[in-house]
């Protein structure tokens, strides 16, 4: 079943473009705020209107702008969990479970309960329930009507990083038992790579690119995607010389380096880029017969961060140059600190070439 | 309120925070001063008070029926969509509680007596009948519900009916069992207080329905009239509405802070 978009919608200052087709699985529409995602979410659930294009989900038209067709939101069949809970204060939880569902539902429901870890919580009020078992309540709800679809707009910013884990677990589980599409809007990257089988990744109206996760995560189309998915060095050069079956040498601005050979015209500009952690760092005396683009260079600053520690290499004569994460044994046992020298090596198969 | 700020035991602060409701208290009490039980009992059964009680639960109740069949959709539609000319839609509908009630009456008059806009159009005349005291109780009430229904229908989070939409439950279901049942208390009080509003109402129903015992003499109209020829009852009729008065806000006080 194919989810096919191709809309077009002003908002204020946004203009939405989007042009997709999402089939089975969980594709994360991942960008900054702003960027025009939840308005997709809405237009494919029907809250909003686009102002041109169509919406057509299997077989069934859902808005198309030649035919004036908008089948409205509460015909579509889509499941929507909001970034808020959302539930309704004056019923129970039970009550608000079952509040879309027919009478049949309450089997479902305690398989449902169960599967979220929300039983025994049927009686209560809203008011009495936590934030992540609201959100799972909520998930409960839309489920429950056994939507073609399920839409679900930053579900879990409102609650705290520890919960946060719990019910993306949750939701996961949840996927596959039931296994109908999902699409789940976010601006947090970990939380796309993680829940994500395809990302597509906006800004400003626009959808930048769109693919596997991992296709995303290491091969950015551009550099807007490269930064937004964390590949932190990011460098201009022009190509000096390709040879085919040998590879590519790149004359960059601040460095030179060698990539696997690709099809390019010698003088052609090109950025390029490598992920932090990709960044290899070479062992004094055990390293030395590492050869690939290997570079000296001055440690300027050592950040530490949650598991690891941030490094900022020196090169030119800027502030800093490359981005390299460390393990913190790594940096402890060696002693690393501020003014050191050492050498890394960007490994060939590391490095990709971002089209601008 | 800081130390310092306030001195309780100055005399100034004291007077000026006890004169008003002193003002108000006073001419309360004062009616209550003036009866014994036993004339409460003989006047209830005189007919001027007892017709003015019929004609008075009467009218109002037929008023405040009207006014939330016809107000509630419209308090719905100023509290959600959003469309050219809502603004003045909006002060239109409040209009009537700016304006003197005796204005309201002769305005009234002038649409639907026997010489007016609507009355000569339709051969009606209503003026001076049970319809008209029904009429100008609408007229003067009705502000008071759809503002109340206005704000209450507006302070259901917009959210929960987008989420009763995707849960394929249809707008006017929606209404029914997310809308209302959150609104309800905002939606008794403002029923409440256009009641009493209908029942206090003297200025347009003496210009436009008469002062008719039995027909269209209200309770208002009922202790103007007896003021002249049986002050007790015109004291009897006036305890009864301080009581009604005491009971509306007692009411509305206890549906709005649930």
């Amino acid at each position: 079943m194919t989810l096919s978009i191709n809309v077009k919608k002003q908002l204020g200052k946004l203009s939405l473009q989007a042009d997709l087709q999402i089939d089975q699985g969980l594709t994360v529409l991942l960008g900054p705020s702003g960027c025009g995602k939840t308005t997709l979410l809405n237009l494919i659930a029907g809250l909003m209107v686009p102002d041109k294009g169509e919406i057509i989900f299997g077989e069934k038209v859902y808005y198309h702008s030649e035919t004036k067709c908008h089948v409205p939101v509460y015909k579509r069949n889509v499941g929507y969990v909001f970034q808020a809970p959302t539930l309704f204060p004056h019923l129970t939880i039970k009550e608000n479970i079952l509040y879309g569902a027919g009478r049949q539902a309450e089997k479902e429901l305690h398989h449902l309960l169960s599967l979220l870890r929300i039983e025994k919580l049927e009686q209560r009020m809203p008011v009495q329930i936590s934030g992540g078992q609201a959100q799972r309540v909520a998930l409960a709800r839309a489920l429950i009507t056994k939507p073609n679809i399920l839409l679900l707009d930053e579900p879990f910013s409102s609650l705290d990083n520890f919960v946060r884990q719990k019910v993306r677990v949750d939701l996961m589980n949840v996927l596959k038992e039931y296994n109908i599409p999902a699409i789940l809007v976010t601006h947090d990257l970990e939380e796309a790579l993680m829940l994500g089988d395809k990302i597509a990744v906006m800004d400003e109206g626009n959808i930048l690119q769109y693919g596997l996760a991992k296709e995303i995560f290491t091969r950015p189309a551009n550099r807007k995607v490269a930064r937004f998915v964390g590949m932190k060095n990011i460098y201009q050069g022009r190509v000096k010389e390709a040879v085919p079956h040998k590879g590519v040498l790149i004359e960059g601005k601040k460095f030179d380096v060698e990539v696997p050979y690709f099809p390019v015209i010698e003088g052609t500009n090109v950025v390029f880029g490598i992920r932090p952690e990709d960044v290899l760092y070479l062992r004094p005396e055990r390293d030395f017969s590492v050869k690939e683009n290997t570079l000296k260079v001055r440690i300027v600053n050592i950040i530490e961060e949650k598991s690891l520690y941030r490094l900022l290499l020196r090169v030119t004569t800027d502030y800093y140059d490359i981005e390299m994460l460390l393990p913190r044994h790594v940096v402890d046992k060696r002693g690393l600190k501020a003014g050191d020298f050492c050498k890394v090596s960007l490994q060939k198969k590391a490095l990709h070439i971002i089209e601008d | 309120m800081l130390a310092g700020e306030i001195n309780v035991k100055n005399v100034w602060w004291v007077l000026s925070a006890v004169l008003l409701p002193l003002f108000i208290i006073i001419p309360i009490i004062s009616i209550f001063l003036n009866l014994e039980i036993g004339t409460v009992i003989s006047k209830i059964n005189q007919p001027i008070v007892y017709e003015a009680l019929r004609v008075s639960f009467s009218t109002s109740l037929i008023s405040i029926l009207l006014v939330v069949i016809l107000g509630t959709p419209l308090a719905y539609v100023l509290a959600s969509k959003d469309f050219k000319g809502k603004r003045l839609l909006d002060s239109l509908v409040d209009l009537p509680m700016v304006m003197p009630p005796a204005v309201a009456g002769v305005a009234l008059l002038m649409a639907f007596g026997r010489r007016g806009l609507i009355g000569q159009s339709f051969g009606l005349n209503v003026s001076f009948t049970f319809a008209a005291v029904v009429l100008a109780q609408i007229f003067v009430a009705a502000p008071f519900f759809v503002r109340a229904a206005k704000s209450s229908f507006q302070a259901v989070p917009k959210e929960l009916k987008s989420a009763s939409l995707t849960l394929g439950v249809t707008p006017w279901r929606t209404f029914w069992r997310v809308t209302l049942p959150l609104s309800a208390p905002g939606l008794m009080g403002g029923l409440v207080m256009s009641w009493a509003r209908a029942l206090g109402e003297f200025g347009a129903t003496i210009m436009f329905a008469g002062n008719f015992r039995g027909v269209t003499q209200t309770l208002p109209l009922a202790i103007y009239t007896a003021m002249e020829s049986d002050f007790q009852a015109a004291m009897v009729i006036s305890a009864l509405m301080v009581i009604i008065s005491l009971a509306v806000l007692i009411l509305v006080r206890h549906l709005t802070n649930q």
